[in-house]
């Protein structure tokens, strides 16, 4: 029987080797230098330092309190880097079979060079992270109009509206 | 005499027969290649994921917001 500590080992390495993955896999497809991290010291000052309090008004979330709240052992915390540029955050939460995309927020700055991207980017981590750890889909939730389109039509996600629950994006990987 | 070859019997197997393997823990979920995301899109909608450059921020409208400095 592993130890929690084990456990805990075993999900640190797949969140590490998806994150490398994905830039893998992506960084000669989008053309621009990137990397993902975890939230760290490092993640955390930028935020302070480069995201203001006001920021676009469908997002602007605290993310230090999302970070605190969300510290399940299997989270997928996302920190997207341009250099030392801070260009986006999410976190992620798992069920029995899928891990559940709950916040995404990229850097409201419109020279940005992930701009767009970044969805594809964090899409591309869980993805990897799902395969790593057995997940068989990634879900994203909550729903709303404005990325309706960017799920269903260029992602191939499917809107499930399950009776007496929250309705949400799936997808297979 | 039966019962103390049973016994016998007993303590042999569980001494030098193969021994059972270990359960399977509970939740042992496989890990498989990481393929990712994007190589699992069409042509078609993996240009239209790199072309796009509209809106991506998604989460609860009710979690607190960053509070203004």
């Amino acid at each position: 029987m592993p130890n929690v500590g084990a456990v805990r080992a075993r999900y640190e390495k797949a969140r590490e080797d998806a994150r490398r993955q994905a830039a893998l896999n992506l960084q000669g497809q989008i053309g621009v230098d990137f990397y993902l991290s975890g939230w760290t010291r490092k993640a955390l000052e930028a935020y302070l330092d480069q995201w203001p309090s006001q920021r676009h008004p469908n997002a602007g979330w605290a993310w230090i309190e999302i970070f605190q709240r969300f510290r399940d052992i299997d989270r997928l915390d996302l920190v997207l880097w341009a250099g030392d540029r801070l260009a986006g955050l999410a976190i992620g939460t798992t069920t029995n079979v899928a891990l559940r995309l709950d916040f995404i927020e990229g850097d409201f700055r419109e020279d940005c060079p992930l701009t767009g991207r970044r969805v594809l980017i964090f899409l591309e981590a869980a993805a990897c992270y799902c395969q790593a750890t057995g997940l068989t889909e990634i879900r994203v939730q909550p729903v709303n109009d404005a990325i309706e389109a960017l799920y269903c039509e260029v992602y191939g996600f499917e809107l499930v509206t399950p009776v007496n629950e929250t309705r949400y994006y799936r997808k297979k990987v | 005499m039966s019962a103390l070859a049973r016994q016998l019997l007993r303590w042999y197997r569980a001494t030098f027969e193969t021994r059972l393997p270990e359960p399977e823990p509970v939740y042992a979920p496989k890990s498989r290649e990481m393929t990712g995301f994007f190589s699992s899109l069409t042509p078609d909608q993996q240009a239209k994921a790199l072309a796009y450059r509209g809106a991506e921020n998604h989460g609860d409208p009710a979690f607190p917001k960053a509070k203004a400095a």
